[in-house]
């Protein structure tokens, strides 16, 4: 326990509360002004969750049903099962107000493992900036306070991400061995990111062994993993009915964003650029790896890019699901790559280390915040235009009584 | 030697004279040579005939004209001032012309304008460029980005205010970056607040960042920058003092916070919405329409290391103020369901920012990776941006022709046939700037840009525009059948008389339907003021109020508000006409329709009288209102699914009627919308 308080002897606590709580009360209001003053969760797939917990509870917390209002690729067991017990505690009327409180929670421990990291990975000059932008980035803080088990998901592959690169680095898996075990009961995409994750572990355990011949079973291993994946990710994802009825399939013209639900490299989550500086920061950082057949946490983010590209792709497969609800998490990862990118390419243009001197960085960092504040505002409006269609919904309506 | 190192300073001084003078002869030249191609473009699509890209250039035309001969901001004459020229100044700037060129030929006049002011930027620009990186050839590249780019020559020759704005922000922006007297910073901001209602917004922006050096340092000249601010406040309190509204008509019928009903978060999404897209699609050449791809980010590296550095030396000036006036000056002209139109004519101007600072970047970059000046990879890299606004050359003197011609076709044509066969008569015109300048006559704009207190008609759509026609009765239609189209209602029963069409729909015009002409049948007009049912009890009770719903007089009469039960919806409007059921004669009338609630007031009332509420509703479902008296619930009104035009009553005891006027207000229980088109308010007779 006392090393978990000793993570936070650097970081700037007071600071990022400040700048959380005002996220907080910015997400809070914002739902309360569309919802004629209830706390509520603007997506339906949160009260899937939520129902499915309430039933688990009312059944004495012996059965759990996935007959109706199952989204795989967003809900999952875990989550109603925490949450069942909150429920058992505070009752129907009080449910999502403290759901609202933990997500603070949630983001709060979450930002303090990506302070922590992003010190480790990039060095302790950017570490604060970079997690400020995580903190504002617009898909992390609506998934976070959508209600749904991405929240769950996000703050265990949090903890694995720390787990894999303080303790697995030092040849100590447990950690990391329970947080994976633990994303497979999320949901069935969060199931990969626990594969993935198990995957890297196998991979350092047996790391001298694959420097032997590294090529060849990177290879081999990055070849099955994407075979796995598209098979089970389309198992997922695809609206199998009527597949020349898909989204992707009904499109009149083809171009390069048709292929990703987002955007090629996120163009619609984030500011323009955001996306080239992580491609730049990960290609150098894997770029070296290879070079020097390691098996580092890059070859880990490697996978996991691809494995998100995935996901991006098969999700224009499906014309109901909101990426935002099982992609997120990635986040974590792409905003610690694309600062490094952008520091990278700042020191190489102005060669100052000090942020506050190296005004190439500093004036990017402001103008992606700045871009993130107002694609915030812009899908929290859209997201809680939503109430209004679904306040009607009998599985929802129960939750929004006064 | 001391001879030689005189001679060479001389010569040197003489070539940098030399390449000042070639640059000024090469730029005179230019703009020369580009005002008369677009010119001879525009006759050439117009058919040897003047014409301009835009139906609103020649508003600025009609308002020129009557005020030069005494009319001051008289759109028609002997109707007084209007406020629907969206450039205050831009009309001084035509009325000596008006002595010159009749008719017509006024146009030639705007590629005089359009060609001195793009002499006048670009030379600024260059000399802007050249302080700022100290770097001749990079400046004259800039000014090449800016004069090969055919967005911005098919702005500076639209015949609109555009051309004025362009060469207000970049003299400002001179004259605050390069130490100079104070008074010709103030004049170029004087100027710069009386051209449209965004560029006094940039004057604001700063006067406050002023007020923030201040803070820091007590010798910041501060009080001599209210100039320009309350010189821009003359625009807006002739407004007041003419009209009774502040803002411009133009506000009133395009920007979103004029709507008849809003949600701010709504307004702000919308328009964020459009400013990311802007963001992207034009400065960051996602739409290959303006700029090349990634020109955003050297945009970024010309202005943000500048920026950081005057805020830590808490000293903003040149970098901060051209930031603040290109991101929040970009963003002001988002929030108008116009921003994305006439080939973003609101937001053009603000590229002479980006273009300033796109060359600082680029230099930025050149000298951080210690490229060469005069190197083949500098001069290549440049080469590309120069190749890609050849062809924004190519493409927008096209569009420019094309956009003249279908004004010519329809526009100007209507105008004609409208002076020749209706001289006299009252029309109701859209769109009503080239219509109204060959006209000349009695027109009634239906968008509400020229004739006062209409804009709000317009934003409540067809049913609240008709409302309004029932009043002004026009004669005649002149209208754009895609905006104003009353084909299916009796209005417009009466044979076409005219129609103007083009055969595709042109660059960057905003609709291109067919103009047409009709007589207007008021056969109906009013026909919905009765009651179509019997609510008097063989006259045991008379009528003492009613509120026609969605005619704006009367419902500002009434104090009426409408509501809605969840954010992010907006109460609709209808327009319905049919043989009503209970008389068989036809009526039309227009309504609101909302999930949430209406509130007004009703006068005339006898104190402790039994009173009707009658409501009129068309194909109505069953609702439940709740019914409110000052605020206290007085009953529960149930009004069954109806076809048609049905009105239905609910009794209000004497003993709930306390004063002579009373606050009804309705509030909706059930899940369905309801519509109302007239309230009748009966008392029992005493």
């Amino acid at each position: 326990m006392e090393r978990y308080f000793r993570i936070i002897k650097d970081v700037p606590v007071n600071l990022l509360l400040f700048l959380l709580g005002f996220v907080f009360v910015f997400q809070v209001s914002l739902t309360m002004f569309y919802s004629n003053n209830i706390v509520t969760f603007s997506n339906k797939f949160s009260f899937y969750s939520i129902n499915r917990a309430v039933d688990f509870a009312d059944s004495n917390f012996t059965t759990m049903k996935f007959d109706i209002n199952y989204k795989k690729e967003i809900n999952g067991v875990l989550y109603p099962f925490v949450i069942s017990f909150l429920y058992k505690i505070v009752g129907k009327n009080n449910i999502v107000p403290l759901l609202y409180v933990m997500s603070f929670l949630v983001f709060f421990i979450i930002s303090i493992f990506f302070y922590v990291v992003s010190e480790k990975f990039s060095g302790r000059e950017i570490s604060l900036f970079s997690t400020i932008l995580f903190i504002t980035s617009m898909p992390v803080i609506i998934s976070i306070y959508s209600g749904t088990d991405v929240v769950l998901t996000f703050l265990l592959f949090a903890l694995n991400i720390y787990f894999l690169i303080f303790d697995v680095e030092r040849r100590k898996y447990k950690g990391a061995l329970i947080t994976s075990f633990l994303l497979f009961f999320c949901s069935l995409t969060s199931a990969i990111l626990g594969f993935i994750s198990l995957l890297y572990i196998g991979l350092k355990f047996f790391n001298k062994k694959i420097k032997t011949d590294y090529n060849k079973i990177i290879s081999v291993t990055f070849i099955l993993f994407f075979i796995i994946c598209a098979v089970f990710l389309f198992y997922i994802l695809a609206e199998k009915k009527d597949l020349q009825k898909t989204p992707l399939f009904e499109t009149k013209t083809f171009f390069v964003n048709t292929f990703f639900k987002d955007g090629f490299l996120w163009s619609e989550l984030f500011a323009p650029f955001v996306g080239l500086f992580f491609y730049i920061g990960m290609f150098i950082k894997v770029f070296g790896d290879i070079k020097n057949k390691e098996i580092t946490f890059n070859i880990y983010s490697l996978f996991l890019t691809v494995a998100v590209l995935l996901m991006e792709f098969f999700s224009t497969f499906s014309s109901e699901t909101e990426t935002i609800f099982f992609i997120s998490p990635f986040y974590f990862i792409f905003v610690l790559y694309a600062c490094y990118g952008l520091y990278y390419f700042s020191l190489i243009i102005m060669k100052v280390k000090n942020i506050n001197k190296n005004f190439i960085f500093t004036g990017l960092f402001l103008f992606v915040l700045f871009y993130n504040v107002i694609l915030v505002f812009n899908k929290s409006v859209e997201q809680n235009n939503n109430i209004r269609f679904i306040a009607n919904e009998f599985y929802i309506q129960k939750f929004m009584e006064k | 030697m001391h001879y030689k190192n005189k001679i060479n300073k001389k010569i040197l001084f003489f070539r940098k004279n030399e390449f000042s003078n070639a640059f000024l002869r090469f730029l005179f030249i230019y703009c020369l040579a580009v005002s008369f191609l677009f010119l001879f473009t525009m006759l050439i699509y117009s058919n040897l005939n003047f014409s301009a890209p835009l139906d609103d250039a020649f508003i600025y035309f009609q308002y020129a004209r009557n005020t030069a001969f005494g009319n001051f901001f008289e759109y028609v004459k002997g109707e007084g001032y209007s406020s629907g020229a969206t450039s205050f100044i831009y009309v001084f700037f035509l009325i000596p012309f008006i002595y010159i060129f009749k008719g017509q030929y006024l146009i030639i006049a705007t590629y005089i304008i359009g060609g001195v002011c793009l002499f006048v930027t670009s030379y600024f620009l260059y000399k802007l460029i050249h302080h700022i990186t100290n770097n001749e050839k990079l400046a004259f590249f800039g000014v090449l980005l800016f004069v090969l780019n055919g967005n911005i020559l098919w702005g500076f020759f639209s015949g609109m205010e555009i051309c004025l704005i362009f060469t207000f922000v970049i003299l400002a922006l001179y004259y605050i970056a390069v130490p100079s007297e104070t008074y010709k910073k103030i004049l170029a901001l004087c100027f710069l607040s009386l051209t449209r209602p965004e560029s006094y917004i940039l004057v604001l922006i700063f006067f406050i960042v002023k007020i923030f050096n201040r803070i820091y340092n007590k010798k910041e000249k501060l009080l001599v920058y209210l100039i320009p601010v309350f010189t821009g406040l003359i625009y807006f309190l002739l407004n007041k003092f003419f009209t009774g509204d502040y803002m411009p008509n133009t506000m009133r019928a395009k920007s979103n916070f004029s709507l008849f009903y809003f949600d701010y978060t709504e307004m702000i999404k919308h328009g964020w919405v459009f400013y990311l897209q802007f963001l992207k699609d034009i400065f960051n050449g996602g739409k290959e329409h303006y700029f090349l791809h990634y020109s955003l980010f050297f945009f970024l590296i010309g202005i943000m290391p500048g920026v950081i550095k005057e805020i830590k030396n808490k000293k903003m000036e040149f970098f901060s103020i051209s930031f603040f006036w290109f991101f929040i000056g970009v963003m002001a002209t988002m929030f108008s369901s116009f921003a994305l139109v006439h080939n973003f004519r609101y937001t053009m101007p603000f590229t002479i920012i980006f273009i300033l600072f796109l060359v600082n970047g680029l230099k930025f970059v050149f000298d951080t990776l210690k490229i060469s000046k005069y190197s083949l990879l500098v001069m290549a890299i440049l080469s590309v941006f120069i190749v890609f606004n050849i062809f924004t050359f190519f493409a927008n003197i096209i569009n420019f022709g094309r956009d003249c011609n279908a004004i010519y076709s329809q526009s100007i044509q209507a105008g004609k046939w409208l002076r020749e066969n209706l001289k006299d008569k009252k029309v109701a015109v859209n769109d009503v700037g080239a219509i109204q300048y060959f006209f000349n006559g009695k027109i009634f704009d239906l968008v509400g840009l020229v004739t006062n207190h209409q804009a709000i008609n317009f934003r409540n759509g067809l049913p609240g525009v008709f409302e309004a026609l029932e009043r002004i009765k026009p004669e005649y239609f002149m209208v754009h059948i895609g905006w104003f189209n009353y084909e299916p209602y009796t209005i417009f029963k009466k044979p076409k008389l005219a129609e103007f069409s083009i055969k595709r729909e042109p660059p960057y015009y905003v609709i291109g339907s067919p103009e047409i002409c009709f007589e207007t049948d008021m056969s109906l007009f009013q026909s919905g003021d009765e009651m179509l049912k019997d609510f008097t009890e063989n006259g045991n009770f008379i009528l003492k109020d009613k509120i026609d719903i969605c005619d704006i007089i009367d419902e500002k009469e009434h104090s009426y508000k409408i509501w809605v039960k969840w954010r992010g919806e907006y109460p609709g409007t209808e327009l319905y006409e049919e043989n009503s059921k209970y008389s068989g004669k036809r009526i039309i009338d227009a309504g609101r329709i909302t999930s949430g609630g209406e509130q007004f007031k009703i006068k005339n009332l006898i104190p402790g009288v039994d009173t009707k509420i009658i409501i009129r509703t068309y194909n109505n479902p069953r609702n439940l209102l709740d019914v409110f008296i000052n605020g206290q619930k007085i009953g529960r009104w149930l009004i069954e699914e109806t076809e048609g035009f049905s009105e239905n009553e609910f009794f209000i005891k004497g003993d709930y009627i306390k004063k002579t006027e009373e606050i009804i207000k309705l509030e909706v229980v059930s899940k369905n919308r309801y519509n109302s088109f007239y309230y009748f308010i009966l008392q029992k007779k005493t």
